[in-house]
This record gives C-alpha cells, sequence and structure tokens, in this order.
C-alpha cells in the first residue's frame, strides 16, 4: 500500500521529534503533525491521510478516542492505524485492538521495531 | 358524658401510659446492655485524642512541604524537557551537516564513516525517549502528592473542627501543643527543609558581577 500523507499525534515536543525524523528516515516526507487528538481532527479536515501514528496518553483528546473518532468516518473505516505508548498493559493492548489499532508499539521503541510494524500494517 | 364512656377513656390513657413504660422500660434495658459499650467506646475516644493530637501536628508540618515537592517534580520535567530538546537541536543540526557533506564526491571509506555517524546519531536521538517516558512517571508522581495533599488537608480541617467543637479534645490539642512548641526546633528543620534556591541571575546580583 502506498502512503503518501501520514497522520502522527503525539503531545510530547521531544517525542514528536523522535518520531517524526524516525518516519522521516523511513522515507515518509509527507507528516501531519498534531499535538493531541482534537488539534489532529482539525488538521486533517479537507485532507486525505493515509496512515495514522498517534500517542494515547494525550490531553485534550487521547489517542484511544481519537481512533474511535476516526474509525467513525466512512473514509477511514479501513485506515492503518499504528499506536506509539508507554501503555504496555494487556488490557490496553486488547482494548487498542477493539478500537481498530492495526499496530502497536511500546515506548521506547527502535526504528527497526517501527519500520518493521508500518511494513507488516501497509502490506 | 356517661360514666361508661368516661371509664372506657380512662382505661385507654391507662393503656397508653403503660405502653409508654413498659417501652421506657425496654429502653432501660437496651441502655442497661449498652452502656458498657459505651464505656469502651468512651474510653477508646479518650486514648484517642491524644494520638489524633499528635497526628494533627504531624499532619501541619507534612501538609507545608507538600507543594514544594508538587513544583519540584514539575520543574524536574521542564529542566529535563529544556536539556533535550537543546541535544535535539544540535543532534539535528550535525545530521544536516552530515547529509550535506554526503551529497559532495567523497571516497567510499569516507562515506561509510559519515554513514556511521548517522547511525550513532539515530541512536542518540532514540535513546533521548527516556525524557518523555520519565516526565509520564513524573506526572504520576506528582498527581498523587497531589492527591495525598489534598486528603492530609482534608483529614487536618476535620480534626481542627473536632477540636473546636470539643472542649476535651481542644484541651489535649493545646496541651499537646505546648509540649511541642519548640520553636527552635522547628525553626532549625524548616531552614533545613525549605527550598532556598536562587537563580544565576540571583546571584549574579548579589555579587554585583
Amino acid at each position: 500500500m502506498e502512503v503518501k500523507t501520514i497522520l502522527f499525534v503525539e503531545d510530547s515536543p521531544t517525542m514528536r521529534r523522535i518520531i517524526a525524523n524516525s518516519l522521516k528516515r523511513l522515507g515518509y516526507t509527507d507528516i501531519i503533525e498534531a499535538e493531541n487528538g482534537v488539534d489532529a481532527l482539525d488538521k486533517i479536515e479537507g485532507k486525505t491521510i493515509d496512515l495514522l501514528v498517534t500517542d494515547w496518553n494525550m490531553p485534550e483528546m487521547n489517542g484511544a478516542d481519537l481512533v474511535k473518532n476516526i474509525r467513525a468516518m466512512p473514509e477511514y473505516e479501513t485506515l492503518p492505524i499504528v499506536m506509539i505508548t508507554t501503555r504496555g498493559m494487556k488490557d490496553d493492548v486488547i482494548k487498542a485492538m477493539k478500537l481498530g489499532v492495526n499496530g502497536y508499539v511500546i515506548k521506547p521503541f527502535t526504528p527497526e521495531v517501527l519500520r518493521t510494524k508500518l511494513e507488516a500494517i501497509l502490506k | 358524658m356517661s360514666v361508661s364512656k368516661k371509664g372506657k377513656a380512662r382505661g385507654k390513657e391507662t393503656g397508653t401510659v403503660l405502653k409508654t413504660l413498659m417501652g421506657m422500660e425496654s429502653l432501660f434495658e437496651f441502655g442497661g446492655e449498652i452502656s458498657p459499650f459505651l464505656e469502651e467506646l468512651f474510653t477508646f475516644l479518650s486514648d484517642l485524642m491524644p494520638i489524633l493530637a499528635k497526628a494533627q501536628f504531624s499532619l501541619r508540618d507534612s501538609t507545608r512541604y507538600m507543594p514544594d515537592a508538587s513544583d519540584n517534580i514539575a520543574s524536574a520535567e521542564t529542566l529535563s524537557e529544556d536539556a533535550t530538546n537543546t541535544i535535539m537541536d544540535n543532534l539535528e543540526g550535525i545530521t544536516a551537516d552530515l547529509e550535506a557533506l554526503n551529497s559532495s564526491n567523497l571516497d567510499a571509506a569516507t562515506q561509510e564513516k559519515l554513514g556511521t555517524l548517522a547511525d550513532k546519531i539515530t541512536d542518540i536521538q532514540m535513546a533521548l525517549q527516556f525524557q518523555d517516558i520519565t516526565a509520564q512517571h513524573l506526572r504520576q508522581a506528582g498527581q498523587i502528592v497531589e492527591a495525598i495533599q489534598l486528603r492530609m488537608s482534608k483529614l487536618f480541617d476535620a480534626l481542627q473542627t473536632i477540636g473546636e467543637k470539643n472542649k476535651l479534645v481542644k484541651a489535649i490539642v493545646d496541651n499537646y501543643a505546648q509540649d511541642v512548641g519548640d520553636e527552635d526546633a522547628l525553626d532549625h528543620a524548616d531552614q533545613i527543609r525549605r527550598d532556598d534556591s536562587v537563580s544565576q541571575a540571583d546571584i549574579d546580583a548579589l555579587f554585583g558581577n
């Protein structure tokens, strides 16, 4: 699957830079960055995204609620979604799966883990 | 009213009085049963009051430092974020320089060396994830400190209210205050624990340089 535009949502400025740099190194250059779910929904209005990469714990609207909102949009029913988070409990992972998340990466992660995960869900 | 009617009315009144007396009797019986319990409860409360008074003073002392602890946690988060951003700025600058160098005509060995350096920079950047993770842990610790502070304040207020309403408690609390009221010792402890940190600018201003 060809990915043109990535919506990337992360509240920590440091993590935003680290993940954005990682995505760029993997060849994804068209990245819409947002600080939280509300900001993300604002920024994608009138645009088309091909992949969502989101954190879970964020103010205003967290990643789980963002995924719910995105999945409720008919055009994004099958959008590939990757969650990158510190939440490593089994219940969290199951909840994410039920919400429709396709890939789940625990922080801290390596570029290799991110690459493998993206390749797997974009096949 | 006829005699028989009066008699019936008196009989009804007597019945009511008897019922009341029986009720009172059963109340006394109940009172008798719970009397030992009440005595025990009173003894327990008398024993508890000095402990509560001690708790009140300990709480007053502890809650005074809670806001500092909470602020220090928030400050640690900001400091680590600022430091990480500085490192990130420099790493991104170095990466841009390396890419510029690599685009010029270089021999294979140098290109390989530059590639290795770029990988090392990536490793450093990835290691900086610790900042976000520790910041989240610090935030959670801060929230716990604030929650404890809130509950301790409520407990402290409740103890004060008991002291205001109950003369016995007030007397015990006041008495305890005299016992522990060594102001010099408290001031000394206060100085040790107080965060009197000043900025470099403040120090420079003090030294006039």
